[in-house]
């Protein structure tokens, strides 16, 4: 069929062509809608649970998208410096984006001086002389609740915390992060470091870094492939078709992006050098055959290579693309919208690509292709990788089995051993570089601080104002002691601290007084020294709902999540009965995604395993067949696994892709491995050496495709985002390892079996009267009868040929599939038929039961198919095949029978009319 | 010819009329007179109403009572005791202004037993009870304070309006926490109808309007409600008089003083006998 698609695009060229240009057109008219959305959203789960309980929490105390402005300058406190930072204060202040700010002109404080009680902000305006400014700075440094929050433990670096409305949509952070970069600008002369981090540059950068990465990638990849097709096939045309196919897909791509509203995520920049590997792994075996073909043909005959292209191009090409196509699709069922969309993406960027490639490349070949075979060919002829696998094969091919099984099995083990420690991470920060500057400043800010990173613990009572109360307040306390005995998070405040903080000070600041008010008047009376806005990111207007922030700058999921697990715990038991809690934030939504990519890659490894056994159970017609295509999947993936538990690479929204997708180019190596096995072992009876074929034929094409292959994941390692260069490190590794696998394992295994194709059996016209008249199949259905013939040697005889000779040895039996043949015997120059064979009929089944000499010739009449059968042959396929083998053994031996019964009679006969002596 | 009569006339009349009654008034002359709109009695009660509100909502009343009494020698007390909710009952703040306008500030709670001093330098920055209100605030602007200047006048509901723009002098700023503001005065009757608290950049910061004049003598005017925004928070606070009351039965001098309320004799005070058993 795919034959003739292509001899009929070649046919009608220009139309092809025409439709190309329609879909690209209509595609190019989508790229201007494509938008880029690197947005915090897409990495939290779509069905996350917390969502609603985090709005709640972010509309009553105020939102979590929190940016913090640095400034750090050794001369901060002098009244010009200071001057620039209230200018900046205000300018922030007065942004449309920004719901609230807390710095050291919003931080209100009570204290206690000479037994009076000082209450205002800790900084106003600009402080009149030095001595004002250093005042000022000993008041901030003294407030234990600004101190590490608001300013450094050495004064001279503070922070102006920006909480940003909620988000409209995924411009907003943009904007919000250029309307601060424009407050900053005139402040950045007057200190010596000023930057923000949060939200809004976190989006800016990778926006910033996708649009670097599409640059870079896209040529790096584009380059390097047609330097390494150039190598291959040392043809310049072979070396530009991939790129013009890559081109067009990419095209379609971002067209349907566009036109489906899909935006393009930070893992979007994987497409390219993704999209131009498969274009170039998908042209190789056209361009091979094209050449193959060329080699063939007298005077570089281009309508000859291309017909013979056509033959030469089956179901392993389309099955190849199918099960890469599945393992990017298979990501798709992932509940994290940057994964899911980067595979819907690159799904049909495969398939499109497919799709080009089957069209254009022959129209291209048959308007410019080349009509000079070069040297080498693309993925032709035995080559290194196919001496060193069949060398591998040569020498003691069961032990090698063995140890190669053994192995496999000790790697799965090891990757199962190594799942519990495999670290997991989704946080937006470390999709980063740890030296990119972005990455450092956050680390800063932790450093002098805190984190930049918030998430709330909330209580709610359920009967009134609870939290005047000081056993409520207390609770506040203990939790917050737990917190800080977690070693882990940065600091945490609550209402409990500004209370403790203001009963110190109503108490002449004596320390011992650093505690919750004692009694519930106190504790309203002292809540008249603040202002509501002090107030609100940590209880409820009614004081039914409490809320204890912590900042922190934790950047392992893993350890994120595990902490904040038994945190969640720890409050419930604090908060003990009638008071609920929850532990929320967005940050903690985005890290509690991570949790689920070790579910949802066993969901999509599984899923897909299983549907690659059932397709291939169902391809092969066996379930055997179904378990060992199981193998090189497998195999790859638990290296894979390894390899990232040894190098300490984490299991992300990128590294969690690369599973499904190795599973997927290794099974679809494999499969063409298995196809071509199956179609060298009806022309032998040899499976040894079918595989040696199968390898010294394939090994080229599946190391040249691998090799293609992990270059394109390999250009990803030049990416800013540590996310894709570690999906392109684990993605080529993934690649090579199939390669080995299927060079090394598969043909060993394959070698165990013997596989007949579902899409054969169906495929093949049998004559009716060979399946009525044949004694070999009686008692078989039609569906059995083609199956024995597709496991049996097919031959194919041409008219005058001699099938079986006179006078030389034979082992074999035929069984005449179509055209006629007739039984000659050869005396003293002079021919005698002695019987025309027709579809159904046998002979040599005297060889069939030991080698003989055959007693007269076989020559075919005109075009014969015979089926062949030996001993050796039917004995090893009875393993594979028994219900099959039996009948046919079965039907054999009653042949046989017959023949001998018939010999007996004639025997009898000859006998009976010898006069007696 | 009535028209050149008419011009003779008008030029007759500009000239019998005195310098200074055309000239027009400067700011503090027009705050001079907006003060003396004002009630000028020496002793004053008022029940109020605190009611706090954010955009989602009401989030907060309390109940106030409010004891003024000025001295002839230009010095002034200010009581301020909270009657509810329940929980902070008996709380207050007193306020006293010696003659020369230094001001000085005591905070009593009842749970913690003793009275506390507000240091002078931030007394009046310090906001009421939570409220969008500091108390600089209903203290009034001390003349001497700010320096005065008049701004193009603005219509506001259809009545035109002095706009004064006031700067704080010296160390007023910090000790009322608040900068450069501008006053609307209405024309005609002298009644302060707006503030508006700019930021240092002129932006508008808090906004005080004095809503529901009520004609207390004639010719003075006391707002019934003021409101006070703040806009960057986003919060509203309202004052409401439910009662105001001008005797100096119903402000006697012994109240403002640190003994009753340290001996919680505040807290009985209610109803229309406020100094009874």
């Amino acid at each position: 069929m795919l034959r003739k698609l292509v001899l009929a695009c070649v046919e009608r060229r220009y139309v092809v062509v025409l439709c190309l240009l329609a879909v690209t057109v209509l595609a190019a008219s989508g790229v201007p809608k494509v938008r880029i959305d690197t947005g915090f959203d897409r990495l939290i789960l779509e069905d996350s649970a917390d969502r609603l309980a985090h709005q709640r929490v972010a509309r009553e105390f105020g939102s979590d998208n929190r940016t913090v402005v640095y400034v750090r300058d050794a001369a901060l406190w002098t009244p010009a410096k200071l001057a620039v930072l209230e200018r900046l204060h205000r300018a922030l202040a007065t942004l449309p984006m920004v719901e609230r700010i807390d710095d050291l002109y919003t931080r209100r404080s009570l204290r206690s001086v000479d037994g009076t009680v000082a209450a205002g902000p800790l900084l106003s305006g600009v402080p009149a002389d030095v001595e004002a400014a250093e005042s000022a700075r000993r008041n901030a440094l003294a407030d234990p609740l600004a101190l590490r929050n608001l300013i450094s433990a050495d004064g001279n670096a503070v922070a102006l915390t920006v909480s940003l409305r909620e988000r409209a949509d995924a411009q907003a952070d943009r904007a919000a992060y250029d309307a601060i970069e424009q407050a900053l600008a005139p402040a950045r002369g007057a200190f010596a470091e000023v930057f923000q981090v949060g939200p809004p540059r976190i989006g800016f950068e990778f926006e910033r870094g996708l649009v670097h990465d599409l640059k870079v990638l896209m040529p790096v990849s584009a380059a390097l492939l047609f330097l390494a097709v150039l190598a291959i096939a040392r043809s310049l045309f072979a070396a530009l078709v991939p790129l013009a196919t890559a081109g067009l897909s990419l095209l379609w791509t971002l067209g349907m992006l566009g036109h489906a509203g899909i935006p393009l995520g930070i893992l979007g920049a994987m497409l390219p050098p993704l999209v131009v590997a498969v274009g170039v792994a998908a042209s190789l075996p056209l361009m091979k055959g094209y050449f193959e073909g060329l080699g063939g043909s007298a005077g570089g005959d281009r309508a000859a290579a291309i017909r013979f292209m056509a033959a030469r191009l089956g179901t392993p090409a389309v099955v190849t693309a199918a099960a890469a196509a599945a393992g990017f699709a298979a990501n798709a069922f992932t509940g994290i919208a940057l994964v899911r969309d980067f595979a819907l993406a690159a799904t049909f960027a495969i398939l499109a690509n497919g799709v080009i490639t089957l069209l254009l490349v022959p129209v291209l070949l048959a308007f410019a292709g080349p009509q000079r075979v070069e040297r080498a060919q693309p993925g032709g002829g035995a080559g290194p990788m196919a001496g060193i696998a069949l060398r591998a094969l040569g020498q003691g091919r069961h032990r090698i089995v063995f140890y190669l099984l053994a192995l496999a099995a000790a790697l799965v083990a090891a990757f199962a051993y190594q799942v519990p420690w495999l670290h997991v991470t989704n946080d937006p920060l470390a999709f980063l570089r740890a030296d990119r500057g972005l990455v450092q400043d956050a680390s800063r800010i932790q450093r002098d601080m805190a984190g930049v990173k918030v998430f709330h613990i909330t209580l709610e009572s359920a009967d009134g104002p609870a939290f005047q109360d000081p056993p409520n307040l207390q609770k506040l306390v203990d939790i917050q002691a737990f917190v800080a005995r977690q070693g882990i998070f940065d600091r945490s405040l609550s209402l409990a601290d500004e209370l403790s903080l203001v009963n110190r000070e109503l108490n002449d600041g004596r320390p011992e007084a650093h505690r919750v008010p004692a009694t519930r008047k106190l504790v309203a009376q002292s809540l008249l020294f603040f202002q509501r806005r002090d107030l609100e990111p940590y209880v409820s207007r009614d004081f039914q709902r409490a809320n204890i922030v912590v900042r922190h700058d934790i950047r392992d999921s893993t350890t994120l999540n595990h902490h904040v697990e038994e945190l969640r715990q720890v409050v419930r038991h604090i908060a003990g009965p009638g008071i609920t809690s929850a532990v929320t934030g967005e940050n903690l939504m985005i890290n509690a995604a991570a949790d689920r990519l070790p579910g949802d890659q066993v969901r999509v490894v599984s899923f897909l395993l299983a549907a690659i056994f059932l397709v291939m159970s169902l391809m092969f017609t066996s379930f055997k067949g179904g378990l060992v295509a199981l193998v090189p999947g497998v195999v790859p993936v638990a290296l894979m696994f390894v390899v990232m538990a040894l190098a300490g690479i984490p299991l992300n929204a990128g590294t969690a892709m690369v599973a499904a997708i190795a599973i997927g180019i290794a099974t679809g190596g494999a499969i063409g491995l298995f196809l071509r096995y199956n179609s060298l072992c009806r022309r032998t009876s040899d499976y040894d050496e079918a595989v040696r074929g199968t390898v010294r034929e394939e090994a080229g094409s599946v190391a040249a495709a691998s090799l293609v292959l992990a270059l394109g994941f390999g250009v990803l390692l030049l990416s800013g985002f540590t996310i894709v260069a570690q999906f392109g490190a684990l993605a080529a590794c993934a690649v090579l390892f199939s390669m080995i696998v299927n060079l090394l394992l598969t043909p060993l295994v394959m070698s165990r079996i013997r596989l007949v194709g579902l899409y054969e059996i169906l495929a093949m016209q049998v004559p009716r009267e060979v399946v009525d008249n044949s004694p070999l199949f009686q008692g078989m259905s039609s569906y059995q009868v083609r199956k024995a013939i597709l496991i049996s040697d097919l031959r194919e005889v041409a008219a005058g040929t001699r099938l079986v000779e006179q006078g030389t040895m034979g082992a074999s039996m035929y069984l005449v599939v179509s055209g006629e043949l007739e039984v000659v015997r050869r005396d003293d120059g002079s021919e005698r038929r002695l019987a025309l064979l027709r579809p159904g009929d046998v002979l040599g089944e005297i060889g069939f039961i030991r080698a003989t000499l055959r007693t007269a010739d076989v020559r075919a009449l005109g075009p014969v198919s015979v089926l062949r059968f030996d001993r050796d042959k039917l004995a090893k396929d009875l393993r594979f095949f028994p219900g099959i083998v039996a009948r046919l053994n079965f039907n054999i031996s009653c042949i046989l029978g017959r023949r001998l019964a018939d010999l007996v009679e004639s025997s009898d006969v000859a006998q009976a009319a010898r006069p007696a002596d | 010819m009535s028209r050149a009569f008419a011009a003779m006339a008008a030029r007759a009349l500009l000239a019998a009329l005195p310098a200074a009654a055309l000239a027009a008034p400067d700011g503090a002359g027009i705050m001079d007179r907006a003060r003396s709109h004002r009630p000028q009695a020496c002793c004053i009660y008022q029940e109020l109403t605190l009611i706090q509100s954010d955009p989602a909502g009401e989030s907060g009343v309390r109940r106030i009572r409010w004891f003024e009494r000025h001295e002839p020698d230009g010095s002034s007390r200010l009581l301020l005791v909270f009657v509810a909710p329940t929980d902070v009952r008996g709380a207050a703040v007193l306020v006293t202004r010696d003659a020369s306008g230094a001001a000085r500030g005591e905070v009593h709670l009842p749970a913690l037993g003793r009275p506390l001093g507000l240091a002078a330098r931030t007394a009046g920055a310090m906001p009421l009870a939570g409220s969008d209100f500091r108390l600089a605030d209903l203290l009034g602007e001390e003349p001497g304070g700010y320096t005065y200047a008049r701004e193009a006048d603005a219509e506001i509901d259809r009545s035109i309006h002095y706009v004064i723009r006031a700067t704080p002098l010296g160390d007023a700023r910090s000790r009322t926490g608040g900068g450069l503001r501008r006053h609307y005065v209405r024309k005609g009757d002298h009644f302060l109808v707006r503030t508006d608290f700019l930021d240092p950049r002129g932006l508008l910061a808090r906004r005080q309007s004095f809503r529901d004049p009520r004609q207390v003598e004639p010719g003075i005017w006391q707002a019934d409600m003021v409101l006070m925004e703040d806009f960057g928070e986003r919060h509203r606070t309202l004052l409401k008089v439910e009662r105001r009351v001008f005797s100096p039965d119903y402000a006697p001098a012994e109240i403002f003083s640190r003994q009753w309320l340290a001996g919680g004799r505040h807290l009985l005070i209610g109803g229309d006998a406020p100094f009874g058993p």
